[in-house]
């Protein structure tokens, strides 16, 4: 057992992650580098070590120095947060090896599903939806993948194994582009990803991103916590997050949901994780799972009453789930907003000093960040600085709360893209739910979404 | 390898916009062609802009418990440069810190068995 919990990670999560501790009474350490000394949980952790310079190589992503930081701290477990080494099981197995508790699934989980090819053949074994494909990895016999294609359906998609978020694929429409298609990604999974396993799958034109957040604990206890929408997304980053769905109905959510149940217990999962489906006329089809907390679990915490982080934390304990799937009611709608440090239209990155940070309030609204007055946003790491949660009975309410909420929120001297949320939360497509993951592209594409003044 | 030819290779790197061209001529010979380009103006750096190089201190390049040289030193003594000043441990592992330069120490902010992080003074000089 442990009572010290060292935080490998950086920013809001670091500081969510020293919440958690505290509120089970465990010590923490926050390990930075030399450009996050005035990080919130830094100054609220029981210790704190700087461990290396601001590139992250140098410092969340090296796995000798965060478990010398470890050891030197007395640290019993770790906490990764998400990013940085939070799906390197190669890390989880250093961190095992080191006699410490990695606060996350298995490593061999984690290797599975960082597979995609193995991560499909896992999900259909059982009996999660898939989208229909080749299935495994494509044959290097031309005729044999123009066959698969054939099989599948024109416009496929062809995807890197070791892929993931948008990198490594390419979308097919005719059979004459597919030879090109497949030795081009194949080349470059190869350069990128260092596998140049390819596959093939049917290409849904109007898909949402609706995925589902489970907990396991050690004693093969499984449990769903309903769905999250995120399909307000820019070049595969989702920017708004929601729990329920719009208008899937909860039949099918529970029926898909069981199904991930399963499949965490028949590979021993243990921890939190997110099964990510597309969704397209009524059907949900795998495309990968997180074996991590993810950034918008806030939104699930806010319908369920869970908090995702300290379940973690209880399961790396060996505690059982305080609760069964009997106990879960998903209560009222939660929207989150994600607050970015760049331009809101542009998209640049835009580090920088806030000068004041008036955060917003009142009844429904939740806000995770780590800025205060002063605090200096570096240049070297994601661009994420807060997430804006609004809580209503219903959608609509959400929605209202969260338009008071952006309105009245102000971080002066640093460019956020505030601006480009406000302006969301009075899109109609938006306002009506169930819009694709092509919906924030298009908005743009179309003139629609303008700076301050534009119509 | 003649004039002639090294004016041809000269020619060559200008030609293609290289800074740099670098063969191998004969046996084991090298030829290294630099072109010197004009110089872009260079802003003036601002005061504000200068990077702060903290030489009047002597900073970890590590992070582990402090550990004391034999003797130790202390605020008032006087260092020669690359003396070693104290360690760093880690486990098993020690770390030398060593002076970058010479000078008299002026202060001391961490005594022997404290975790120091990496970047931070351990002696500062006068």
């Amino acid at each position: 057992m442990f009572d010290t919990v060292l935080i490998a990670n950086r920013g809001e999560i670091a500081l969510r992650i020293l919440r958690a501790c505290r509120s089970l009474g465990l010590k923490t350490v926050a390990i930075h580098s030399e450009a996050d000394r005035d990080l919130r949980h830094v100054q609220l952790a029981d210790k704190s070590l700087c461990i290396g310079p601001a590139p992250a190589r140098d410092s969340y992503l090296n796995i000798a120095s965060i478990l010398l930081a470890a050891k030197a701290t007395g640290a019993g477990a770790i906490h990764p947060g998400y990013g940085f080494l939070s799906e390197n099981a190669g890390f989880v197995e250093a961190v095992e090896k080191a006699g410490l508790i990695f606060i996350g699934p298995p490593a061999e989980a984690i290797r599975t599903m960082g597979d995609k090819i193995a991560a499909k053949e896992a999900m259909r074994a059982a009996g999660v939806p898939c989208v229909p494909g080749s299935g495994g990895a494509l044959p290097d016999e031309e005729w044999r993948v123009r066959h698969i294609a054939a099989e599948t359906g024109y416009p496929v998609i062809v995807k890197a194994s070791g892929g993931g978020g948008g990198r490594g694929m390419r979308i097919v429409r005719r059979e004459e582009d597919l030879a090109d298609a497949v030795a081009l990604t194949r080349e470059e999974a190869g350069r990128a990803f260092n596998n140049p396993d390819v596959y093939i799958e049917m290409f849904l034109e109007h898909p949402r991103h609706v995925e589902i957040q489970i907990l396991a604990d050690n004693h093969g206890n499984a449990v769903m916590l309903g769905e999250r929408d995120c399909s307000m997304q820019r070049r595969h980053q989702k920017v708004i997050e929601e729990a329920p769905a719009p208008g899937i109905p909860r039949e099918a959510i529970e029926r898909v949901g069981a199904r991930c149940v399963a499949a965490c217990k028949q590979m021993g999962y243990r921890g939190a994780g997110t099964f990510e489906f597309l969704y397209e006329n009524g059907e949900f089809f795998f495309i990968e799972m997180n074996t991590r907390v993810q950034v918008e679990h806030p939104v699930t915490e806010m319908v369920t009453g869970i908090d995702i982080v300290r379940e973690q934390i209880r399961i790396a304990m060996g505690e059982p789930l305080s609760f069964t799937q009997a106990d879960i009611a998903m209560r009222g709608h939660a929207i989150e907003c994600r607050i970015n440090a760049e331009d809101p239209f542009a998209f640049t990155p835009s580090p920088g000093v806030v000068e004041t940070h008036r955060p917003p309030g009142g009844p429904g609204i939740r806000l995770d960040t780590h800025l205060y007055d002063g605090y200096e946003v570096p240049p070297h790491y994601d661009s994420l600085v807060a997430k804006l949660i609004a809580y209503g009975d219903t959608r609509e309410e959400a929605i209202s709360r969260m338009k008071v909420a952006l309105a009245e929120y102000e971080i002066g001297g640093l460019t956020t893209n505030i601006p480009l949320q406000r302006r969301l939360m009075n899109d109609p497509g938006f306002r009506q739910g169930g819009f694709d993951i092509h919906h924030l592209e298009a908005l743009i594409a179309s003139g629609a979404i303008k700076p301050e003044g534009g119509q | 390898m003649t004039l002639d030819e090294i004016e041809r290779a000269i020619a060559l790197a200008k030609s293609r916009g290289l800074a740099e061209l670098e063969c191998a001529i004969g046996q084991g010979g090298r030829l290294k062609v630099i072109v010197n380009r004009p110089h872009k103006p260079v802003a003036p750096i601002t005061a504000a802009a200068r990077p702060v190089k903290a030489k009047n201190a002597i900073r970890t390049r590590y992070f582990g418990v402090f550990a004391d040289a034999s003797p130790a030193i202390r605020v008032g003594d006087t260092v020669t440069e690359h003396q070693i000043v104290g360690f760093l441990e880690l486990g098993e592992i020690r770390f030398a810190i060593q002076a970058d330069r010479a000078g008299r120490v002026a202060a001391k902010p961490v005594k022997t068995g404290d975790l120091v992080g990496y970047g931070e003074t351990v002696f500062g000089f006068e």
